[in-house]
């Protein structure tokens, strides 16, 4: 059974570029150095060290290019990176090193001023500061437009007023970026972005929330209480705040189906051990894993090609979320009907797998997307 | 019963519609049935010492169809054609897999449509079905389904030389089926569970033919 789910499948063919093979073994390779160890234990990571180790193995900005700080290698690597990241046994580390280079570093690269790829890019791929995204407001979660969080002109900067919640990694990050609505602007470009730095008057953090799993990624609320930022922090052009956020949301979701789907496969992969191969549940499974892994690969794909991967990017987000629950609880339910394995490991697990299908867009998110996208 | 052995070269689809199903002549009318030359040209890419790329395709549009039952067959019957040319034989039982997929996944796609079709066009309490939102997600999450199953055939059919296999094809594309039918009627309503709507055919062939 393992030999058919680790066995030939077919590679897609932007994986095919010439020392592929070279650098999974090498993100495997270093992932099993500085990530596999921080997973185990209870304490809280250091995310400046493991990503500086990262940087020393040139994995910490595969994506970006040589004069931003990064490797040059393209998305194609990113994509293996974002892939392999499944395999670490914390959701939090995935969610927390997802956030920091595949969520906010993107949006410095694509809409940062020259100073600010040096003063914000630079140092996020050398470890040097922890970028958080702030998004959510306690109205305004799934329906992220009709978030309250305002920023008016104030001078030769901005007052931003509001308060962001549940954001991961606010109680360690350098820096947050947050989106905010401009008063005298239209929707859907009326809102705005910004990198605000920790230390910055009027900057408050709340207490960092408990929660069900993801230990190693905290969440907490953000308070801005008239908060002054100079215009040198604001990234992109004002009004295409949302515009240039929902683009990125859709390639975020693809990197994070990629690491859905690898979490679905380590848990099916331990659970094939404790089971007969003809298991009925087992084989939908697989061949539900084999579906949505060939999905995301597609959805990728045509993000390479510049084609069109909205549907795509929300279908792979919602069959590799709703996956990596089911394959997680399947292995669980299997580790404790016959007192094998690590149940306490696999209860992390689906405890962290949950939570694919709450943020960056929950399920229901993803089924309005593609009923949007398709025009019913 | 059924009958699912079918000669290609003789194939007459309207008449084994009509051997198969007389009680649905009426319902047939106007539909598109793939002729004996479509088939026949099927029979031809056989002949091509190309691997069969095309053919995988023409089935699929083949599958477009209502016919799931009679569309199989004649995908049966185009691996046994294909098993009967030797240089392909490597490649042989693969090549069959996916040639069954391919009319299943032609099929669910047809269903998605019709299911569609239905509920943008049928009005309730004054706004169209499609407007509800637990249709809307239902549809929506049958085509992230769709979506998957295609994009696992295509991958499937872009790398030839690798393993496809039956079970993992089926145990996808049959519950598919099944679910977009079983919507597709309960969608349409009491129309749909009347004979002469496509949904109660559909029904009839997949659930209880
Ligand atoms: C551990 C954790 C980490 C997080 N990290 C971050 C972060 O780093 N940055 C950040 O910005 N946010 C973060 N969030 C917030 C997360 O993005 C939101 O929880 C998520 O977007 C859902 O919003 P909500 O909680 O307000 O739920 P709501 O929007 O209130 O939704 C509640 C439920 O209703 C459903 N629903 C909502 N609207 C509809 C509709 N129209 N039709 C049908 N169903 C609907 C939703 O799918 C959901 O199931 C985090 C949350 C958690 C739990």
């Amino acid at each position: 059974m393992n030999q058919f789910l680790l066995g030939d499948h077919p590679t897609p063919a932007f994986w095919k570029f010439e020392g592929a093979e070279q650098l999974r073994a090498h993100i495997n390779k270093t992932f099993d150095r500085f990530l596999m160890p921080a997973a185990k234990t209870t304490t809280q990571c250091n995310y400046h060290q493991l990503i500086a180790a990262l940087r020393s193995e040139q994995l910490s900005g595969l994506r970006y290019a040589k004069e931003k700080g990064g490797t040059g290698a393209g998305l194609a690597a990113q994509a293996m990176f974002a892939e392999s990241l499944g395999r670490i046994p914390s959701g939090g580390i995935g969610m927390a090193l997802t956030i920091h280079l595949d969520m906010v570093a993107p949006f410095i690269d694509q809409y940062g001023a020259p100073e600010q790829i040096e003063r914000f890019l630079m140092p996020a791929l050398r470890g040097e500061i922890l970028l958080s995204h702030a998004v959510s407001e306690p109205g305004a979660g799934s329906d992220v437009t009709n978030l309250a969080t305002t920023a008016t002109r104030d001078g030769s900067g901005w007052r931003i007023c509001g308060h962001k919640t549940m954001i991961s990694l606010a109680s360690l990050a350098d820096v947050h970026f947050v989106i905010a609505r401009l008063a005298d602007y239209r929707a859907p470009f009326n809102m705005v972005n910004f990198l605000i730095p920790k230390d910055t008057p009027g900057l408050r953090l709340g207490n960092v929330w408990p929660a069900l799993g993801n230990a190693q990624c905290p969440v907490s609320d953000i308070f801005f209480d008239d908060l002054w930022i100079g215009d040198d922090c604001r990234l992109g052009m004002p009004g295409m705040g949302m515009i240039n956020q929902l683009q990125q949301f859709a390639q975020e979701r693809i990197l994070s189906s990629l690491r859905a789907n690898q979490v679905a496969y380590q848990c099916l992969a331990r659970a094939a051990q404790w089971t007969y191969t003809a298991d009925q549940q087992l084989q939908t499974l697989i061949a539900e894993w084999q579906a949505s892994r060939a999905l995301t690969y597609k959805a990728m794909q045509h993000w390479l090609a510049n084609g069109e991967y909205l549907s795509l990017s929300s279908s792979s987000k919602l069959i590799s979320s709703r996956l990596a629950r089911s394959a997680s609880l399947f292995a669980l339910d299997l580790a404790r009907q016959h007192s094998k394995g690590d149940v306490n490991s696999l209860q992390t697990c689906v405890a962290d797998a949950r939570l694919f299908s709450i943020s960056t867009g929950s399920d229901e998110m993803m089924l309005k997307s593609i009923a949007a996208t398709e025009k019913y | 019963m059924i009958n699912t052995s079918v000669d290609l070269m003789t194939l007459d689809v309207r008449h084994w519609l009509k051997s198969n199903w007389p009680d649905h002549p009426q319902w047939m009318q106007g539909k598109e049935i793939p002729e004996k030359a479509v088939l026949q040209s099927f029979i031809a890419e056989f002949a091509k010492p190309s691997i069969k790329d095309q053919l995988h395709h023409h089935l699929r549009a083949l599958g477009r169809t209502p016919f799931l039952q009679l569309n199989r067959a004649i995908a049966v019957a185009c691996c046994a054609a294909n098993a009967k040319s030797k240089e392909f034989v490597h490649i042989q039982s693969n090549q069959s897999v996916l040639m069954i997929a391919a009319v299943d996944l032609g099929f669910a796609e047809y269903v998605f449509t019709e299911l569609l079709a239905e509920v943008r066009q049928r009005q309730t309490f004054g706004v169209p079905l499609v407007r509800n939102q637990h249709v809307e997600f239902t549809l929506a999450e049958l085509q992230a389904k769709l979506f998957a199953f295609e994009a696992l055939w295509e991958l499937a059919v872009e790398n030839p030389e690798l393993p496809a296999n039956l079970e993992l094809f089926q145990s996808l594309g049959l519950p598919l089926i099944h679910k977009l039918v079983d919507q597709y009627l309960q969608f349409a309503g009491g129309r749909g569970y009347l004979k002469g709507h496509g949904a109660e055919f559909a029904f009839r062939q997949v659930v209880v033919g």
